[in-house]
């Protein structure tokens, strides 16, 4: 019947749906909107990576080379011998759905292939046929797929929708790290040039000048003076934050957005203040000058190089061990691989606060500790003098960043330290906090504009969350400790849930902190007045 | 019987077909999820759905005057508005819901009063789709002023960050931010 007879209410119907597909078909369509741009060839050129081109995920020719093929299988080959949980990864998935409605990005969008462990079985399916022998035999069968163009171009389709945010892991019963998966096929992706530029150039800068934002030492070194000079502003207190001297206690590691980016900077005061209030012994540095690294989400290598600098800053630098600031990724790979990576750093010593006399064992083989675990034992050791209620003028909730949550199990810290210094506190529902809290949905180098409708919808079920407590309790701040969610938060809730600001914990430790002979606070570290004090209010728990 | 007693007692039925249809537009394996997963915070999208449609149905029943139109379909659009869908794909709910009601009710719109009442029901309705599509746009146009903030942020970042390496002590365009 051709579309001309049929009355207006069935042509509706029928332009609604969408042709009925099988998950085997890889047919995807990059629209503007969902996709990020291709890495250009001078960064892949800068950073020694292979086939570097110019091209853009949209264009129909990939420019691949002749020999593509043999190279992604060889890569595959390669990386199933050196990983081991890749192996297992690929032949251990039983199908049991547990991870299924687990992922932010299927929730948001109901796309099917967002769905963890289809977002595995794209790769998978190649794996089958190529390596295992009732693939080799049986085929589709066995949900064995051939390895083509079109197959290709739903990888990458797919391992840029996927944040690498380990929900999914916390619901399988096999311990399947799909975020690993993800890893693994941008890995392959990156044999054939293939990779976004939002990745790319924070790596190139990063290899450059040791930070993503590609600032030179003596960059560092002004937005440093320039921090100290408005706090001093602020506060009435001029802070010393020394740079690159050697023979301090610690290495202070920050994310390269807290110098620079809003809201981050204000963390960077609230650091500042409260290492000067309790003396800390401590210098940065301007090549360790970034703590996160844009390498995990490239691949292991350029990790590894990225991640290198810390060590070596801390060596150069003579500290006993290393201080970590509110970064979300960077402790992924702290707390994980760094160790292995670049360690082990026998020349530290396993860190101890001097003022508590607290020994961080858990950080005994990094000797790197999160900054929140550091303020929570200060403030438990009554080591500060606080005043929350120059925090009224807020009421906040906390997001727990997805890496510090799921890759360190860091919930309690923040949460004692946020309840210290302030006084208005409500947690979002139970199901989307601590190991099961919900991504911000731009996070692992897709936190760019040109994705930004992917971005909106993979964090919807985050600020739906938000919502509900802005709306039953009026909350109008969400608090987190991550760099990516500082810069991705504010245009999720500007989308989703006006009304709500996004600000670091140390914004609040140092709104809150009361310094020896500071001048009376008027402002926040915002410079704000702190003029509207909101009714107590916080969650009985 | 009037059309909004006929609507009141067949108001369950009118919403299963209604929401089937409209899940129509997703893959199989969503339907289920977005339908069937009943826990709120993990699934907002199928919270969406069913808030929204049982808001639109009470109206109906009521007589959809007092109503505010704004309110009736805000949610689902600017769900629908990030879904990957067109415009007119985006806003079909309401023409499946003159569809859902013409096919749920129409053996029984058999005197000149009910149809009569059927043909201002379908005016309103087509209304309501006009709001609908406003705030679609206004969903639109609200991601374009993100992305271009977005680039402003980016810019401002620069412009900071060569204001303040440069040792410059004003920072242009800081309010912006
Ligand atoms: S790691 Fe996160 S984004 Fe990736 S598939 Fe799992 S839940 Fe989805
Ligand atoms: S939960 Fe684990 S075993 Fe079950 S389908 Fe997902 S990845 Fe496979």
């Amino acid at each position: 019947m051709s579309q001309g007879k049929l009355k207006p209410e069935e042509l509706a119907r029928i332009t609604y749906q969408p042709p009925a597909k099988s998950w085997t078909d890889p047919t995807v369509e990059f629209r503007k909107g969902v996709i990020c741009y291709g890495a250009v060839p001078e960064t892949l050129n800068y950073l020694d990576l292979p086939h570097a081109k110019k091209w853009q995920p949209t264009d129909q020719d990939w420019k691949l080379p002749p020999d593509w093929k043999k190279i992604i299988f060889e890569g595959m080959r390669d990386r199933l011998m050196r990983f081991r949980s890749f192996k297992v990864f690929m032949d251990i998935c039983v199908r049991c759905g547990a991870c299924a409605d687990k992922c932010h990005f299927y929730i948001g969008s109901g796309d099917p292939k967002n769905m963890p462990v289809l977002r595995a079985e794209l790769l998978r399916s190649v794996y089958r046929r190529q390596f295992t022998k009732a693939g080799k035999i049986m085929g589709a069968m066995v949900g064995a797929r051939d390895l083509d163009e079109k197959v290709l171009k739903e990888w990458f389709y797919y391992f840029y929708q996927c944040t690498e945010c380990r929900r999914c892991s916390v619901f399988c019963p096999y311990g399947i790290d799909t975020a690993e998966i993800t890893m693994m096929g941008r890995e392959l992706l990156n044999l054939l040039g293939l990779s976004i530029e939002w990745i790319n150039t924070p790596l190139a800068n990063c290899f450059r000048t040791g930070n993503h934002l590609g600032i030179q030492p003596h960059g560092f070194k002004d937005s440093v003076e320039f921090a100290v000079d408005e706090l001093a502003e602020l506060t009435g207190i001029k802070v010393k934050a020394p740079i690159n001297e050697k023979g301090h206690e610690i290495l202070f590691v920050a994310p390269s957005a807290d110098y620079f980016a809003q809201p981050h900077y204000f963390t960077l005061l609230g650091y500042l203040a409260l290492f000067h209030e309790i003396g800390l012994d401590y210098t940065l540095s301007t090549f360790a000058s970034e703590g996160g690294n844009f390498g995990l989400f490239h691949s292991n290598e350029m990790m590894k190089r990225l991640n290198a600098k810390i060590y070596s800053e801390a060596k150069r630098l003579d500290v006993k061990w290393i201080l970590g600031g509110e970064c979300g990724h960077m402790w992924r790979v702290l707390h994980q691989y760094m160790d292995t990576m670049n360690g082990p750093a026998d020349f530290l010593q396993v860190p101890k606060s001097s003022l508590t006399g607290t020994v961080f064992a858990n950080a005994a083989s990094t000797k790197m500790v999160h900054i929140s675990e550091f303020t929570a034992d200060l403030i438990r050791h009554n080591k500060i003098q606080l005043d929350p209620s120059r925090n009224n003028h807020w009421n906040a909730t906390f997001h727990d960043s997805c890496n510090p949550a799921r890759c360190m199990g860091l919930f309690d810290e923040p949460r004692y330290v946020l309840q210290q210094v302030m006084k208005n506190f409500h947690e979002m529902p139970e199901d989307t906090i601590r190991e099961q809290t919900f991504c911000c949905g731009s996070g692992s180098g897709l936190g760019t504009d040109e994705n930004i409708e992917s971005r909106m919808r993979g964090g919807l079920p985050r600020a739906n969350a938000v919502k509900y407590v802005r709306d039953t309790k009026e909350v109008n701040l969400l608090v987190c400790m991550c760099a990516i969610d500082k810069a991705t938060l504010p245009p999720l809730l500007e989308y989703w849930t006006p009304g709500v600001e996004v600000a670091g914990l140390h914004e609040l430790v140092g709104n809150a902190l009361i310094m020896k002979g500071e001048n009376e606070r008027l402002t926040d570290l915002r410079g704000t007045p702190i003029t509207k004090p909101l009714e107590n209010k916080q969650d009985a728990a | 019987m009037n059309l909004h007693e006929l609507i009141t007692a067949r108001r369950s039925a009118i919403r299963v077909k209604w929401q089937k249809l409209i899940l129509e537009s997703y893959p199989a394996n969503a339907r289920d999820f977005f339908q069937n997963r009943k826990a709120h915070f993990q699934n907002p999208v199928g919270a969406a759905l069913e808030n929204q449609t049982a808001t639109l149905l009470e109206a109906l029943c009521l007589g959809l005057e007092s109503v505010n139109d704004q309110a009736l379909v805000e949610d689902w659009i600017k769900i629908r508005a990030v879904q990957n869908f067109t415009p007119a794909q985006a806003l079909n709910f309401i023409p499946l819901l003159k569809l859902t009601l013409r096919e749920t009710l129409g053996s029984d719109i058999h005197t000149e009063q009910l149809s009569l009442q059927m043909q201002n029901l379908e005016t309103r309705l087509d209304g309501l789709l006009l709001t609908a599509f406003d705030r679609y746009m206004v969903a639109r146009e609200k991601l374009y002023e993100i992305q271009a903030g977005e680039w402003r942020r980016q810019s401002y970042l620069a412009l900071r960050m060569k204001t303040v390496c440069n040792g410059e002590t004003s920072i242009a365009g800081e309010k912006e931010s």
